[in-house]
This record gives C-alpha cells, sequence and structure tokens, in this order.
C-alpha cells in the first residue's frame, strides 16, 4: 500500500467550506484506489455534523448509518436522502479528529461507500458508513457544515492511498 | 515520503511499559498500530495510551461492545486492553491511535480503536474519542501497562505528511 498527499489547507480565516477538485485518478503513473479525508479543527460557532459532497452533487440521494456513544448512552440511526456523505458534529471549543475513507473511489462501476470515524471529546464518538449513490468517479469533494463557518486553524488534508 | 516508520518494536521478553521517545516533530499526524497480550489472569488487561508520558490531562469517550451488549461511558484516560492469559492462547488484541497534527500547540483530539478476540463469547471492541488537553508538541508515547506486556507485543509508530501532489485544487 502507497499512501501518497494530493493536498491540505489550513484555514487562516473562517470559511464556509473547503474544496478539494480537479482529484487524479493516478499520481506520478500509480494508480489510486482509495481516498483518505483527515479533518482536525473546530466551528465558528454553535456546532453541527460535517457533510461531504462529491461532484458537486448537493443533492438528498446520499444514505447513511451510524452508531455513536455519547459517554452515558448509546444509540444507532440511518437515513436515506440525505444531501452529504454524513461526518460526526464538530463543535466550537474542542477540535474533533474526524477521518473519512472513500473506498474505490475513481470507479465507474459502483456506488461509493464512505466510512467516517470521529472523535469529539465533548460530543459523541460515532462510526458512520454513507452511500454517494453514484457509479461516477469522485473529482471533487466539498466539505461543509450546514450553515456554520469552519473556525481558522482548522486543518482538512487529503491523501490517496495506491 | 508521506506516510513513514518511525518506529518499530517487538517485545523479546516481558516488560511493563513501551516508549517511544524523541519523536520527530517534522510530520502532520502520528499513527500508533499496537498487538498486545499482557500476564493479567483474566481476560483482558487495560493499559493507558500516555501522550508526553503525561499521566494525566487525557480524557476519553467510549463506545463499547462485548458479544452480548453495547455500552457508553467515559474516563479521564486514554487506555485500550490486551487480552490476557484467560484469552486464547496466541491471541493479541488490534489497536490504533490516530493523533492529527501532533506538534501543534493547540490541544490533542485523536481516534482511537481496538479489539480483542478470542476464540470464545466474550470479546470486546471499543471506538473512543481521545484528547489530550496539552498545548505541547507530543514528543513521546508511553504505553503504560499495570500488568506486564508478555513477549511479542509489538507496537508501531508511524508519521503521515501532508502536502500537494496530482494537480488537486483547494477552494
Amino acid at each position: 500500500m502507497s499512501y501518497i498527499a494530493l493536498a491540505t489547507t489550513t484555514l487562516g480565516s473562517a470559511a464556509g467550506s473547503v474544496t478539494f477538485s480537479s482529484i487524479p485518478t493516478s499520481v506520478n503513473g500509480v494508480a489510486l484506489r482509495d481516498l483518505v479525508l483527515i479533518f482536525d479543527g473546530t466551528l465558528s460557532s454553535s456546532s453541527g455534523n460535517i457533510r461531504v459532497q462529491f461532484n458537486g452533487d448537493t443533492s438528498s440521494s446520499y444514505t447513511y448509518v451510524f452508531m455513536l456513544g455519547s459517554g452515558s448512552g448509546s444509540g444507532a440511526s440511518g437515513a436515506g436522502n440525505f444531501d452529504g456523505v454524513l461526518g460526526g458534529v464538530v463543535g466550537a471549543s474542542i477540535r474533533s479528529a474526524q477521518i473519512f475513507q472513500v473506498m474505490d473511489y475513481s470507479a465507474t462501476d459502483k456506488h461509493k461507500t464512505v466510512l467516517n470515524r470521529s472523535a469529539s471529546q465533548n460530543d459523541n464518538v460515532y462510526a458512520i458508513v454513507s452511500r454517494w449513490p453514484s457509479n461516477t468517479a469522485v473529482n471533487s469533494i466539498r466539505v461543509i457544515v450546514s450553515g456554520v463557518n469552519l473556525a481558522s486553524g482548522t486543518t482538512i488534508s487529503l491523501y490517496g492511498v495506491a | 515520503m508521506t506516510y513513514t516508520l518511525i518506529a518499530h518494536t517487538e517485545l523479546t521478553s516481558g516488560q511493563s511499559s513501551i516508549t517511544f521517545s524523541s519523536i520527530p516533530q517534522t510530520f502532520t499526524d502520528l499513527q500508533l498500530v499496537i498487538s498486545a497480550r499482557n500476564n493479567e489472569g483474566g481476560f483482558y488487561g487495560y493499559f493507558e495510551v500516555r501522550l508526553n508520558g503525561a499521566s494525566s490531562g487525557h480524557t476519553q469517550r467510549i463506545l463499547r461492545g462485548n458479544g452480548s451488549g453495547v455500552v457508553s461511558s467515559t474516563n479521564t484516560v486514554i487506555d485500550m486492553a490486551a487480552n490476557a492469559t484467560g484469552t486464547t492462547a496466541n491471541t493479541f488484541n488490534n489497536g490504533q491511535v490516530y493523533i492529527p497534527n501532533y506538534a501543534s500547540s493547540v490541544a490533542k483530539s485523536m481516534s482511537v480503536d481496538w479489539v480483542m478476540e478470542q476464540n470464545a463469547t466474550e470479546a470486546y471492541q471499543e471506538i473512543k474519542a481521545g484528547l489530550y488537553n496539552s498545548t505541547s508538541p507530543v514528543t513521546s508515547i508511553v504505553l503504560f501497562g499495570f500488568s506486564n506486556f508478555l513477549q511479542f507485543t509489538s507496537a508501531t509508530l508511524y508519521g503521515i505528511t501532508a502536502g500537494s501532489s496530482g494537480g488537486v485544487v483547494v477552494s
């Protein structure tokens, strides 16, 4: 397995979203199989679930299922017709560390499955799986929290896995 | 190189702790991968993951499955359980810790997973949200055992370096 750094950004000021575009299917002749996105940061205010949207698709076509631990209880749920890949909650005080793994992102014969592990120590611990129902290769990724800005100092990095 | 082996150890005999020190500050994130067994007499024996060797300043939020139910809790340490001598022979736990921006001057959030399997109904797996509430860069990691880790326990530390390639545009 090879791990290739594709892009990274640390916000110098609050931003409504971060988008990685022109994502290749190979680098220097090495074909990439999966993508890994690492989120480490906070919001400017309030809290909310991260959404990851592929190829500019903001339609309510994504599905997810999750389990969570709150520290005093546990839960699980799922939904269809969501407007993005679901990530864990991010707040404004303690940084949330989240890992998104997009399996077979460049495949053109299958829907895209995404695994998310979210670590927000002052909220919940999550394990989430989402599906983007498209056979199109992923060429852009937008990270957003609906209605809230990502805070300055938030770092998001994208890696390709060969 | 994006994914770099920093250090690896496999015990040739029992010892109470494993330490990674003088961790280079040149990477973006750290990933620690563990395979552990200890000499507790029951099914499992906990050990702590102490950043900078600190015995305080860590907290965690846990979701655990034990083969028959699920529980969630919090604690003021970051820990894992190793297979103990009461579990199936030659079986070790499997755990990993991912620490983004370990060299930064902010508190360190981390993602922790571990499983402890055996040839019986009782086995454990946990996912955790961890926090090391210190603005100090992480320069060492101690796996602090309350009983000895057994021979063949191993731990591997990797550095992950963010960067740019392939023409990806960030906006």
